[in-house]
């Protein structure tokens, strides 16, 4: 490859012996002018190798001086060019305590019903038990436990909704959640989807550790934005290494995740149907100019490759000519949304650091309203099921919202008091729009935007939170010992997963644990699936199967064959939707004194409610058909794991 | 025009989502160049999704043995014995004459006749990932879009919406995935051949199986279709209905390859890329449109020649087997086999006797499929650093699918008909001199022409300078003019439109 590469590689010692030549030969040194005359002086033969290897030496030593000198020089003027324009102070952030409260934000949705659609009755609101299981999977990722759903239920008390809701934002779970929701966000659209060298695990940690202290979310931004060193100590830095570094990757997903706009479609020719120019992605992606990521250990076995991230030095960003592509045009940074727009223009000298800062500051500014938009829609768009825009990653200026008096006024309140996440979750899930039922497209209120929750389908964590609390499974998806009569199908002993000696040899060995789970088919993004099922084990096999974009619409989310698959014949499933000593079908059978108790018992568990009439008829019929009351329990336990509700929100 | 709205609905993903970009990319360069010609260039996805009633007619089907790591080209098939890069590596004569390929894959040699070689293929990517993401899409790797694996694109078009099977199986690995065709085209993947792929059995009596999932249906209709899951559950019961045919279809015994003799199994070589071939085989013949064959370890930058010698022990028997196999079972004239790697090795042996990445050039052999077989198509250069001696069209591709024969209706020359039957992925072949980027061209994801190849000489005619068996045959490539397609009358166009990037390989022209 070296050949193809062009003679470059030796130009610069190539350079420098040439010029030491023409030195001695000239007698030409542009600095040290007096100098020259000293190789004429000397022509003894004697003394003439070691003269001139002398000579040879010192003006190395002198060319060498005079280029680090000229490039200081330059640094100096650079840097005096820089002091001279100012660069804009930028405003810091102002907290005013938001006055909109959830009535208040009801009654703007409440306007915005009847000025659209005054003929629509929105859908009655939601029953506790409804409502309880909805805010425990939107909080903490998690279904709550018959325990939960019975003391909520039968709780007298006014405000247990309200109470309800701040005792789950103050739980771990709920950092978790949402770290995970961001961390996905991400990692769908990576440049760089690599498990191993991203480490999206530790993001996953730093954003939880940022949620629980209900960080501001400029805060949290700017951290990821800004974020330097090595991966695994600083969490942040795996965001600006999934996109490795490159500014033109990082301008097109920090402007898609955190501002909402899709300008990455400007990098090579201005948009087609907005109003971006490719002159303003490239000035957006200046500011990211200058951060690099680099290698620090390298993967061995036993351990993890390390990648460092940093901001150094002074760097020229350019961008292709349109018209010659071997030309660079050096470009500034400039931010392409709002107020900024009429600053004036940034210096080209910029030094990487400051050019992050600056771009940080731009972009969670208060005096930029989509950033704050951005987030207050993607919220909304999963607590309600329904988006303000089209997209959730697709707002801006030249998008028509829905309702954009709620949406505006909400994301203002939300700026000006702060970025408080907890008070914004807070508000809408204490308005009557969030507590309605959900409805389908059958009905009207199905229909009309805001006027229902929507339906949508649970992320791939909160799916397996699911299996775990309806199946008694451990966290980690690995065997659970079971004591006693090993039962299969048709008699035969049942196999791996009841062994507890088996069990252990299957937490020691993921890969073994993987293949047990059903899950070794999961298609992995990093390449070499067998470091990335050992770090995570079935848990991580298990997302990979199940996960899903959460910044796809929701109904264009439709499950996938291996999915059903999985829930349909999967070993896991099969094992603990047996009734048999130790499982939890086993103990409800045990211990119910009838039938209907016992379905009952099964529906709070796995659905976190009671069936209605309808079910218990149709599986009083079943029952009748099939006769063993075994079996039959086994096929309810079954059908609810694999039925739609099950993984979805309602 | 009913052409126009295949087109557009190429570019909407399963979920009904249009990009903006695929449906801009479905279009091709659109008006660039084009002004008074009144033709559209078209690419691979365009030309079968145009000739997609046809192929579906035909059952076309087509194997990618994926040789992952980037194959030696010298020590498979453009060996270069004797010069200063071939290394130790001798050649072999086939049974075609004239056609030499290197020593240890003697069954390829014998069933050289099936076989076309391509030794010009030329890239610029080094990367793994991204060579490997655009050898399977046909497009650069970018944030912005996520493009769908070329088997999938053709599964979409080609595969029958009730059939029971996956249209797009991957064995042995994962590969590239759907894109923005949607996850209900994602390939279906099977790690381990030696038993049915994971979760297909049901754990319990196909009885028990059938009452459960009416169960199922009955307890949903009762409970959240009514209680506003009605859309969801609708999705959720259509995905099932698909997931049970599969599960209880007879077709699943296709998996089972303790159902083959065992003279067969030994032929295809007792190992997971030989059983897989084999696996194949019977996936096609069951009806499956696009199997990919996954084979590891060809990234051989330490000990080249004995880790390939090793690794074609594997692949060669199953590849002549799979050919042979084929052949007798009547299914070679519908399948296409594609062997490919995402890049070739270096011509220089580095210390550590091992060949580097060098996607400059590098080999890939087709068969079947309709394509005339015991043919070289390009070449590389003596020493085996450039993609040489001319191919067929410098900056042409091989394109999809079948197109009727054509003659142009310009020239009387009847070696400027082309016909090309077989179902493909667009790659170029060429002289290893590409083309500078025409003014205004930004580096990006591409829509690329795909002018026909010539691989079949019309009958009665005699053998035309693109269809020799011996490089050295190919005629003064200059004075003629561009491969052209024209597919469904449509009117040929001048050489000057082929001089922009094809899709996703490149090729820099002097």
């Amino acid at each position: 490859m070296r050949e193809a590469a062009g003679f470059r590689w030796f130009c610069r010692p190539a350079a420098l012996v040439l010029a030491t030549a023409l030195t001695m030969s000239l007698g030409l040194l542009a600095q040290e002018p007096g100098k020259g005359e000293q190789p004429k002086a000397s022509r003894e033969t004697s003394q003439l190798d070691e003269q001139a290897s002398r000579e040879i030496l010192q003006s190395l030593q002198q060319l060498r001086a005079a280029v680090k000198k000229r490039d200081q020089g330059d640094q100096v003027k650079a840097k005096a060019e820089a002091a001279k324009t100012p660069l804009p102070r930028r405003p810091a952030r102002t907290v005013t305590p938001p006055s909109l409260t959830s009535a208040e934000l009801d009654r703007l949705v409440n306007q915005y019903l009847k000025k659209t659609n005054p003929k629509v009755e929105p859908a009655s609101l939601t029953s506790d038990v409804e409502f309880v299981r909805r805010v425990h999977l939107d909080l903490a990722g998690a279904p709550p436990t018959p325990r939960q759903v019975v003391s909520f239920v039968n709780d007298r008390s006014k405000d247990k909704r309200a109470r309800l809701v701040d005792t789950l934002l103050q739980s771990p779970q709920y950092a978790r959640n949402w770290a995970h929701y961001w961390k996905d966000v991400i990692r769908f659209h990576a440049t760089n989807q690599n498990l191993l060298q991203v480490r999206f695990d530790a993001m996953e940690d730093w954003l939880t550790e940022q949620f629980a202290k209900n960080k501001p979310w400029d805060e949290i931004v700017t951290a990821m934005i800004t974020a330097s060193g090595r991966v695994d100590e600083n969490g942040a830095v795996s965001f600006p290494l999934a996109h490795e570094a490159k500014p033109v990757e990082l301008a097109g997903e920090v402007s898609r995740i955190f501002l909402g706009v899709q300008i990455q479609c400007a990098q090579c020719h201005d948009h087609k149907t907005d109003s971006w120019k490719r002159a303003q992605f490239h000035e957006f992606a200046a500011f990211f100019s200058g951060t690099k990521a680099k290698p620090i250990l390298r993967a061995m076995p036993g351990q993890l490759p390390v990648f460092e991230v940093s901001a150094q030095g002074r760097p020229r960003y350019t961008m292709p000519d349109m018209q010659d592509p071997n030309k660079q045009i050096p470009v500034a940074p400039r931010f392409f949304l709002a107020s900024a727009m009429a600053d004036a223009k940034l210096p080209e000298t910029l030094d990487a650091i400051e050019r992050r800062a600056l771009g940080a500051s731009y972009i969670t500014g208060q005096d930029n309203p989509w950033f704050a938009r951005a987030f207050v829609n993607r919220i909304w768009y999963a607590l309600m099921g329904e988006s303000f825009y089209d997209a959730v990653d697709d707002l801006g200026p030249e998008r028509t919202p829905k309702a954009p008096e709620v949406i505006e006024t909400l994301a203002d309140q939300w700026q000006k008091g702060g970025y408080d996440i907890c008070w914004l979750v807070r508000t809408i899930m204490g308005t009557q729009a969030y507590q309605r039922r959900v409805r389908a497209t059958t009905s009207p209120a199905g229909t009309t935007a805001f006027a229902s929750n929507c339906p949508s389908r649970l992320r791939s964590d909160q799916i397996v939170e699911a299996l775990v609390e309806a199946l008694a499974l451990p966290a980690d998806l690995t065997a659970v010992p079971t004591a006693a009569v090993n039962r299969g199908p048709g008699g035969n002993p049942a196999q791996g997963l009841n062994d507890p000696g088996q069990s252990r040899k299957l937490a020691e060995n993921p890969k073994k644990a993987v293949e047990a789970a059903g899950l070794a088919g999961a298609p992995t993004p990093a390449k070499g699936q067998g470091k990335a099922v050992r770090l995570g084990g079935p848990r991580m096999m298990f997302n990979a199967l199940f996960g899903v974009d959460p910044s796809i619409p929701n109904d264009d989310v439709l499950g996938t064959i291996p999915q059903a698959l999985f829930l349909m014949n999967g070993p896991i499933i099969h094992n603990r939707t047996q009734a048999r000593p130790g499982t939890v079908l086993g103990e409800i059978l045990a211990t119910a004194p009838y039938d209907r108790a016992a379905l009952n018992a099964l529906y709070l568990r796995v659905l976190s409610r009671q069936p209605n009439a309808k079910e218990v008829e149709t599986c009083s019929a079943y029952s009748s058909k099939v006769g063993n009351r075994v079996e039959v329990f086994e096929d309810i336990y079954w059908a609810l794991i694999n039925s739609t509700e099950f993984i979805s929100r309602r | 025009m009913p052409i126009e709205s295949k087109i557009v609905q190429v570019g909407m993903s399963g979920d009904g989502v249009v990009s903006r970009r695929g449906f801009l990319r479905t279009l091709g360069l659109g008006a660039a160049g084009l002004t008074g010609m009144g033709v559209m260039p078209v690419s691979f996805t365009e030309l079968m999704v145009l000739q997609a009633d046809e192929l579906r007619k035909r059952q076309m089907a087509c194997i990618l043995l994926w040789m992952a790591g980037g194959p030696s080209q010298f020590e498979t098939f453009d060996p270069k014995p004797g010069t200063e890069h071939g290394g130790s590596t001798k050649a072999i004569e086939t049974s075609v004459p004239g056609i030499s390929i290197a020593q240890g894959w003697d069954q390829t040699a014998r069933v050289m006749k099936e076989i076309t070689l391509v030794r010009s293929m030329t890239n610029k990517e080094g990367n793994h990932q991204r060579a490997t993401y655009q050898l399977h899409t046909g497009y650069i790797p970018t944030a912005t879009v996520k493009h769908p694996n070329i088997g999938c694109s053709i599964a979409a078009e080609l595969g029958e919406s009730k059939f029971d099977l996956p249209h797009i199986v991957s064995i042995g690995g994962p590969t590239i995935g759907a894109g923005f065709l949607g996850a209900a085209l994602e390939p279906f993947v099977v790690q381990n051949v030696e038993r049915p792929p994971d979760n297909t059995q049901p754990k319990v009596a196909a009885d028990r199986f059938k009452r459960r999932l009416g169960l199922l249906n009955h307890l949903e209709t009762a409970g959240f279709g009514q209680t506003g899951g009605f859309d969801r559950v609708k999705d959720h019961r259509a995905l099932y209905a698909q997931t049970a045919r599969m599960v209880l279809s007879p077709r699943m015994r296709a998996f089972h390859l303790d159902e083959e003799s065992p003279g067969t199994r030994e032929a295809y070589g007792r190992n997971p890329f030989g059983q897989g071939c084999l696996l194949a085989r019977r996936l096609v013949e069951a009806g499956v449109t696009f199997v990919e064959v996954r084979s590891n370890g060809w990234d051989t930058h330490q000990q080249n020649n004995d880790k390939v010698a090793t690794l074609a022990q594997q692949v060669d028997p199953a590849f002549a087997s799979l050919i042979r196999d084929l052949k007798e079972h009547g299914m070679l004239g519908r399948t296409l086999v594609v062997w490919m790697g995402e890049f070739g090795r270096t011509p220089k042996i580095n210390g550590n006797a091992g060949r580097d990445h060098y996607p400059k050039v590098f080999n890939v052999a087709l068969a079947g499929g309709g394509i005339k077989g015991g043919q070289v198509i390009g070449a590389s250069n003596a020493a085996g650093t450039e993609a040489g001696a001319c191919g067929p069209r410098p900056g042409s591709s091989v394109s999809g699918p079948c197109h009727r024969s054509r003659r142009c209706p310009r020239s009387a020359r009847p070696d400027h008909s082309r016909s090309v039957r077989a179902l493909s992925m667009p790659f170029s072949v060429g002289r290893g001199q590409g083309w500078p980027y025409p003014a205004g061209v930004e580096p990006g994801v591409r829509q690329g022409h795909s002018p026909a190849l010539r691989l079949t000489p019309r009958p009665g005619e005699s053998p035309s300078p693109l269809n020799p068996a011996e490089p050295s045959a190919f005629g003064p490539c200059a004075e003629e003019e561009p491969a052209e397609i024209a597919p469904l009358g449509w009117a040929t166009w001048p050489s000057w439109i082929s001089r922009t990037r094809s899709s996703g390989v490149m090729k820099r022209r002097s």
